[in-house]
C-alpha cells in the first residue's frame, strides 16, 4: 500500500466520522422552544382603490393556531389527611374495654301503658 | 323484646366485619368522629349514630334507596294520610308536632333493619354491625308489629293457633313480603292496602290453584266475589281502642285501653276492583276522637271521615276455622258481623259503611 493510499485512507475515514457525528447531533433531544406569545392578528387596512387596480378582498387575518394559556405552576392533588379508625376500631372490637366506659342511659320511668 | 344493654349496642363481636366491603369504609367515613383521638369524649365528638342513608348508601345501592322514598316505612304516609282525612289544615301543625314526637322513631331508615334494631326498640346492632341483606325477623319486623302481627303470628294469643304457614310452613316475612315491597320498588302507595293485595294469596307459587271449581266446597264462585279470604281462613285477633300520646319532661309516652280479641267481618270499607269484595274481616284500630289531646283541643274535627274499623287481614291463617265448620256457621250468625251494637255510640257515624245491617240468612246446611 503506497502512502497515497494511506493518505486516502484516512481522509475518507475522517469524512464518514464527520458524517456521523452530524447524524447523532440530529437524533438528539428536541429543541426546547422558547414559548412565544401568539402574534396577534394583524389588522390589515384596506388599501384606497386605485383607478387602475381591481379591487381586492382585503387579506383576511391569519388564523392563529390556538395555544394553551401558559399555565402556572403545575398544581398537585391535595394529599388526603390520613382517617386512623384504629382508636375507634380497638376499642369497639373491645368488649372489656366497652363495659368499662358504656354509660347506661339513666333510667327514665316507663310512662307508656299498655300494648304498644 | 328484651334490651341490649349500652356496650352490647356498639359492640363489633366478629373482626371480619372490618375486612367487609362495608367494613372496608372505615369508622368515620360513615359515622364521623374525630380520628386519632384517644380519649372517648374527643373521639365521638360529631359522632352520627345512624348515618345518613341516601348520602351513603345511594351511590352503590341507587336503585334501592331511590325507590324506597316510596316505602311506607319511610315515610309513614298511611298515617299521616288518615291523620289528615280526619283533621283540618289549620290543625297540622299540632299534629305534625304530634307525629313527630310520636311516629318518627317508627320510621326506619336502611340501618334500622340491615344492621340494627329499629331506635323505637332500642337501637343496639343486631349481628356485631354486620349488614344483614335479609334483616334478622324477629329483631326488626315483629320487633316493631308485635302485639298485633307477631302474636297471631306465631300464635302467641291465648287459645288461637298461629298462622300455618308459621307453625307448618316456617315461613319468615320476607317470604310474603319482598324486598321490592319492603323497599317501595313497586311504586307509590298511600297507605297499606292501596292497590292490588300484595301479597296475593292466589299469586303464583302460593295458592294458584284455588279457584272456583276447584272442588273445596265452600270456593263457589259468589263466595269468591263476595269476601276476601280471610274471611273464612282467619280467626280471632285483636282490636285496640283507645289510644292517648302525651309528654312528660319532654319524654313522650303513650296509654292504651286494653286489647280486646274478636273476629268480625264488616262491609269493605276499600272495596276496589283490586279488592272487589263485598265482606271483609275488619279490626279497630287504637284511634279516639281524644287521642291527641295533649297537643291541641278538638284537632280531629273530621273524625268521622274514616272509620275506626278497618280493612284487616290478620295474620292467623288457618285451612280450618269457625267459619268452615258449617255453611251456618257464618250464615245467619250475628255474633261473627259487625254491627251498630259492637261499635261505640260516639263511633257509629265514622263505622256506618262498615257496618253490616242485614246478615246472610241461615241455610240450615252443612258443608
Amino acid at each position: 500500500m503506497t502512502f497515497l493510499m494511506r493518505v486516502r485512507g484516512v481522509g475518507v475515514l475522517l469524512v464518514l466520522m464527520v458524517v456521523l457525528v452530524l447524524l447523532l447531533a440530529g437524533c438528539g433531544g428536541e429543541p426546547t422552544a422558547t414559548p412565544t406569545e401568539p402574534a396577534e392578528p394583524t389588522e390589515v387596512s384596506a388599501a384606497p382603490a386605485t383607478a387602475t387596480s381591481a379591487p381586492t378582498e382585503p387579506p383576511k387575518p391569519t388564523d392563529t393556531p390556538t395555544v394553551p394559556p401558559p399555565t402556572a405552576t403545575p398544581t398537585e392533588e391535595p394529599t388526603p389527611v390520613p382517617v386512623d379508625d384504629t382508636a375507634c376500631v380497638g376499642c369497639h372490637t373491645d368488649e372489656e374495654t366497652l363495659k368499662a366506659v358504656a354509660e347506661e342511659p339513666e333510667e327514665t320511668e316507663a310512662l307508656s301503658e299498655g300494648e304498644g | 323484646m328484651p334490651q341490649l344493654e349500652a356496650w352490647e349496642k356498639v359492640y363489633i363481636s366478629d373482626e371480619t366485619f372490618l375486612e367487609s366491603i362495608h367494613g372496608q369504609q372505615g369508622c368515620i367515613a360513615c359515622h364521623g368522629g374525630v380520628s386519632g383521638a384517644e380519649e372517648k369524649e374527643a373521639a365521638h365528638e360529631g359522632v352520627v349514630r345512624e348515618p345518613d342513608s341516601v348520602t351513603l348508601c345511594a351511590p352503590c345501592h341507587t336503585e334501592t334507596v331511590l325507590a324506597n322514598e316510596n316505602s311506607l316505612h319511610t315515610n309513614l304516609t298511611g298515617y299521616t294520610r288518615v291523620i289528615a282525612a280526619r283533621s283540618t289544615e289549620d290543625k297540622m301543625p299540632q299534629l305534625e308536632e304530634m307525629m313527630e314526637n310520636h311516629c318518627e322513631s317508627c320510621h326506619t331508615s336502611c340501618g334500622q333493619c340491615h344492621v340494627s334494631m329499629p331506635t323505637n326498640l332500642g337501637g343496639g346492632f343486631t349481628a356485631g354491625h354486620e349488614f344483614k341483606e335479609i334483616p334478622p325477623m324477629n329483631l326488626t319486623c315483629t320487633g316493631c308489629h308485635g302485639s298485633r302481627i307477631d302474636d297471631e303470628y306465631k300464635g302467641k294469643n291465648d287459645g288461637v293457633k298461629a298462622d300455618v304457614h308459621w307453625i307448618r310452613g316456617g315461613m319468615s316475612c320476607f317470604e310474603c313480603h319482598t324486598s321490592d315491597e319492603m323497599h317501595g320498588a313497586v311504586g307509590e302507595a298511600e297507605y297499606r292496602y292501596d292497590g292490588a293485595p300484595m301479597p296475593g294469596c292466589q299469586d303464583e307459587g302460593c295458592h294458584d290453584s284455588v279457584a272456583p271449581g276447584d272442588e273445596i266446597s265452600y270456593h263457589t264462585e259468589f263466595h269468591f266475589e263476595a269476601m276476601s279470604c280471610q274471611v273464612c281462613h282467619s280467626t280471632t285477633y285483636k282490636n285496640c281502642y283507645s289510644c292517648h300520646v302525651a309528654q312528660e319532661d319532654g319524654v313522650a309516652y303513650y296509654k292504651i285501653e286494653p286489647s280486646v280479641m274478636a273476629f268480625k267481618i264488616g262491609r269493605n270499607p276499600l272495596q276496589s276492583e283490586d279488592r272487589p269484595w263485598e265482606y271483609v274481616p275488619v279490626r279497630h284500630v287504637p284511634i279516639d276522637q281524644e287521642a291527641f289531646a295533649y297537643y291541641g283541643e278538638d284537632l280531629l274535627p273530621n273524625f268521622d271521615a274514616v272509620p275506626t274499623w278497618k280493612y284487616a287481614t290478620p295474620h292467623n291463617i288457618q285451612r280450618n276455622t269457625p267459619q268452615t265448620e258449617s255453611c251456618d256457621a257464618c250464615h245467619g250468625n250475628a255474633e261473627l258481623f259487625l254491627s251498630a251494637d259492637d261499635v261505640l255510640p260516639e263511633e257509629l257515624e265514622a263505622n256506618k259503611d262498615v257496618i253490616v245491617e242485614e246478615i246472610p240468612p241461615a241455610i240450615g246446611g252443612g258443608r
